[in-house]
Formats: C-alpha cells, sequence, structure tokens
C-alpha cells in the first residue's frame, strides 16, 4: 500500500505525519532526536499521558517514509474526528487555550518549552482538550524567550477577546486568518474598555511594537529572557484568558426546545422514535445535523455512538458543550457547522485543513426539524438536499415537517410561498431516487412525520 | 504626554536594536517585534511574578495562623 503524505503537517522540519493503509503514523526526523530523547526520557511524555493531556503513541518499526533524515516512527492513537478552531465554540477555544499554556508550563518542570502554540494542535476527545503534536516540545536553556508568544496571542487570545468584548461572529474571522487573526486588526477591532485590562500589553502594546518594528531582522546581543520573567508571560496570559467570558444571550435557536410548538408528548413519541431507528440500524458514528444543544444526539452518545453534534448557531454550541463538561459525557464533539457553507478546504493549495464533510463519513445522519430550514429557509431544491444527504452517510433518519406546520407558517408570513413541490410526496419522491425508505412514524400531536432510510 | 510615552519606547527599542545586533533562528517566525517586545517587558513580567508568589505566600501564612488559631 503506498504511503501518502498528511498536507498541513509539514511545516515543521521536526517530522511529519503520514498515512498508510489507513493508519495515521508520524515520523521523527534526525533533527529533532535530542529533543524528542529528553521528551521520552525526562518523565514529561509519562506525565502528559497521565494527565490526559497529550495523545498517546507508541514507536513502530516500518518502512520509512522519507529515509533521508529519518530518526523514529510513531503511532498515536487515532482520533476518531478531526476539528478545527473556526469549528468551536468560545469555551472549547478558551479550554484549549488553557490546556496549551498548562503543558507550557509544565514543560519547564522538566526543561522543556513549547516551540509552537497554533490551535491547531489541539483536538477534543469526549468532551476534554487533549494535544496532538507530540514534537512541539523542545530542551529549554535559562534564558530562552517563548518563540510562540505571538502564535498564541493570534491562534486563542485575538479571537477570544474578539468574542468575549465585541461581537461572537467575529469568531468568523479565524476561518480567514488560519495562521491567527492578526494582532493589530485585533487592537483595532476592540473596544477602548480593552486598554485597561491585561489585554492592553499583549494585544495593544503588542501589536503596536510589531507595527513599529516590523522591518527590524536583528535582535539584541544580550538577550537573556529570565525564566522569571516566561513564567511572569505565561501566568499574566493564563489570568487574561480566565478574565475573558462570554455571557450569550438567547439567540434564535438556544431556547428553540422551550418556546418550540411541540407538545411534551411529541417531544417524547420523537425520542422513542429516534431510539427505535438507532436500535435498527446499530450505528458506530453518527452526524446530528442542526442539533441544536444536543438532546437528541444524547440519545445516541449515551449508546457508545460516537457523534458530532453540529448546529450554526453559537450559543446552542455553548450551550451543548458547557453541558458536556459539566455532566462529564463521552462520545459527543459539538461543532459550529453552517450547512448552507460548511468549512472549506483552506491554506496552501487549498489542502493544509480539509473541508469538513470530506473528513468522514457518518453510518447514520440524524435531520431534525431541519429539511424546512434547508428547503425554505435557503431555497435548496430538495434534489440538491436528496444528494448531498446520500454522499455522506449510509442511513438517514429524517423528519418531515409539512407546510401546515407553524414553523413554517412563521418563515412564510413575511415573503411570498415559492415552494409549491414542498410536500410530503415529493419529499418522498426525491428521497427514494437514492434511498430506501424503511420506516415512517407520524408523530403524536402534530403533522410531522419520522422516516427512517438507507442509501440505495 | 502620548508624544514623550512614543519616545520612550523608540529610546528603548533603538538600544536594545543597535547596541546589541544578533541573527535570531526558530522555525516558526515570531516576529522581530514580538520578539523585541517580549524584551522590554521582562523585566514587568518578572517582577509582576514575584511579587504575586510573594502575596500568594504571605496570604497562605495569615490563613494557616487564622486557621490555627481557630483550632
Amino acid at each position: 500500500m503506498v504511503s501518502s503524505l498528511i498536507e498541513g503537517s509539514y511545516k515543521d522540519p521536526s517530522g511529519f505525519l503520514f498515512k498508510k493503509d489507513n493508519e495515521i503514523y508520524r515520523q521523527i526526523n534526525l533533527s529533532y532526536k535530542n529533543d524528542y530523547e529528553q521528551f521520552m526520557g525526562s518523565g514529561l511524555y509519562k506525565k502528559l499521558i497521565e494527565l490526559n493531556y497529550l495523545i498517546q503513541h507508541e514507536e513502530i518499526n516500518i518502512e520509512p517514509y522519507d529515509k533521508n533524515d529519518f530518526y523514529k516512527t510513531i503511532k498515536p492513537n487515532l482520533i476518531e474526528f478531526i476539528s478545527y478552531p473556526y469549528e468551536w465554540c468560545f469555551s472549547q477555544l478558551k479550554d484549549a487555550a488553557l490546556l496549551t499554556l498548562n503543558l507550557l508550563k509544565i514543560s519547564l518542570e522538566y526543561e522543556m518549552i513549547l516551540k509552537d502554540a497554533t490551535a491547531f494542535n489541539v483536538q477534543f476527545i469526549d468532551g476534554k482538550p487533549i494535544f496532538i503534536d507530540t514534537l512541539s516540545f523542545e530542551k529549554y536553556k535559562e534564558g530562552m524567550q517563548w518563540q510562540a508568544y505571538r502564535q498564541f496571542c493570534e491562534h486563542f487570545l485575538c479571537p477570544l477577546a474578539l468574542i468575549s468584548l465585541k461581537d461572537y461572529r467575529l469568531a468568523e474571522l479565524s476561518k480567514s486568518f488560519i495562521d491567527g487573526i492578526p494582532l493589530d486588526l485585533t487592537s483595532k477591532l476592540l473596544p477602548s474598555s480593552s486598554n485597561f485590562n491585561q489585554l492592553f500589553l499583549h494585544v495593544h502594546m503588542h501589536a503596536k511594537s510589531i507595527n513599529l518594528l516590523s522591518n527590524t531582522n536583528e535582535k539584541p546581543k544580550n538577550n537573556f529572557f529570565p525564566k522569571k520573567s516566561l513564567l511572569g508571560l505565561i501566568d499574566s496570559l493564563e489570568s487574561t484568558i480566565k478574565n475573558l467570558k462570554w455571557k450569550y444571550s438567547e439567540t434564535t435557536w438556544s431556547d428553540y426546545y422551550n418556546n418550540t410548538n411541540y407538545s411534551d408528548n411529541a417531544f417524547i413519541n420523537k425520542k422513542e422514535i429516534v431510539e427505535k431507528f438507532l436500535n435498527v440500524t446499530h450505528p458506530k458514528t453518527l452526524f446530528d445535523l442542526g442539533a441544536n444543544t444536543g438532546d437528541f444526539t444524547r440519545l445516541a452518545a449515551s449508546r457508545g455512538i460516537k457523534t458530532i453534534s453540529l448546529d450554526m448557531d453559537y450559543a446552542c454550541v455553548e450551550r451543548n458543550y458547557l453541558t458536556i463538561k459539566k455532566n462529564n459525557e463521552k462520545n459527543i464533539l459539538p461543532l459550529i457547522i453552517n450547512l448552507s457553507n460548511p468549512s472549506p478546504a483552506l491554506g496552501f493549495n487549498n489542502n493544509e485543513r480539509e473541508a469538513f464533510f470530506k473528513r468522514k463519513n457518518a453510518d447514520v445522519m440524524m435531520a431534525l426539524a431541519l429539511i424546512h430550514h434547508l428547503a425554505i429557509g435557503n431555497n435548496l431544491p430538495l434534489s440538491k438536499i436528496v444528494k448531498f444527504f446520500s454522499k455522506y452517510c449510509k442511513n438517514l433518519i429524517i423528519e418531515f415537517i409539512p407546510k401546515s406546520d407553524s414553523q413554517i407558517q412563521r418563515m412564510l408570513s413575511f415573503r411570498e410561498d415559492i415552494f409549491s413541490n414542498y410536500n410530503e410526496s415529493n419529499f418522498r419522491g426525491e428521497f427514494e431516487q437514492y434511498f430506501k425508505i424503511k420506516d415512517v412514524v407520524k408523530l403524536n400531536d402534530c403533522e410531522r412525520s419520522m422516516y427512517l432510510m438507507e442509501v440505495k | 504626554m502620548q508624544q514623550l510615552k512614543k519616545l520612550k519606547f523608540f529610546f528603548l527599542i533603538f538600544i536594545i536594536n543597535f547596541i546589541f545586533p544578533n541573527r535570531a533562528s526558530a522555525y516558526i517566525d515570531p516576529g522581530s517585534g514580538s520578539y523585541l517586545f517580549q524584551m522590554l517587558i521582562a523585566t514587568a513580567l518578572g517582577l509582576g511574578y514575584s511579587i504575586k508568589l510573594y502575596w500568594t505566600k504571605i496570604v497562605s501564612v495569615i490563613k494557616n495562623l487564622f486557621g490555627s488559631k481557630k483550632d
């Protein structure tokens, strides 16, 4: 089987990721040998594994991917779903930032330091952030600065400050600036009140120095940076991050279940039907599209099914993540994904970061109370929606909402009804082109129907 | 006042930059501005950290004293 390089992992000369026989490996280059030996020998690796801060790996003997600079190959534990920082809610990004600073502090106790601080080095497993780049640790010598200070600020501090103090929609900037939101832009966008806390130092003054000194290409000879100053820098960043809060107001969807026209009976009935369909399909993986705060995702996750709980609403995903944290729930990854504009392929040659739906397919996709938003809210033809679902799953649990439903009536109250094809008969007809309908159940107390379908 | 602050800032950068030249190397580019900025704030960060540590120790000693009295 041919090995292939994993794009986006080639920037660090210490090593890279590659894929062989559907397994992921990391090659460590000779240039990283001394650092790796200290990392493993000092007890730092063991400590981080004990704390569940770092992805575990095993050293392995296979054909090197690149023999020229080869030192070792390691096989990290597989991560079920890869997500990117621009798909995380505020608290996910904040927890990832605090994990990075924690790793840095612990590393210094073992005479090592983090040489980079990109948010892409963090993933989420069972509601907890975990660091995935084993080659980010290098030997620390007394007097060293933290080279990744700016990167940390631009990857973590800038988006967190903008969401917390300006507008949560500015989180979208992380998608355009995949190397971090520039400090000078953040400084311009933040309100003047941010001059009276530690953001003055780490964002405003930091940005000013970069602008004033951008043409300097030499550093001072006497560049000794005491360890106490380094610890002070970490401590200051940590308290700055901890002080940033995002108090979400109820957005359109975050209070949906409290304001919806479902009766309690219909809601319980809907849960029973979902459970019945899950019993039939036995999925290992499930994507809940338009999951809101994840009530239905939990039905699957509690059965050990690995799930992604997607929603475009920032407050819904925040609430979902905070519930997972509070209850220590496993198997749910909440992500901000707008189905009418999901995360695209980004970076050099459009290869560094994969488009969301290219990363993994699901055994089951669940689309509850969603179809009308796509078909009527976004003017998407049913035929296009059907094709989309058939591409990325094996089974589909989907709820049909008729036009007479009060939710659709509300959507159409101020616009012309141009959706003459939107009815259950056409819905079935379009889906039957790509799916076999396995079961249909009418929901109690309302006109909605639940469908279980299998891709043909 | 603003002008004076700017002048002081420039003066510090000038001293660091032109008296001790040396080339930087790392796989990610911290940017010269960011690098020099860390040097500029080093003393303040170190001092702030030390004060915080001592303060925490003082508070903990007082708490212990108070606690032991209670016992």
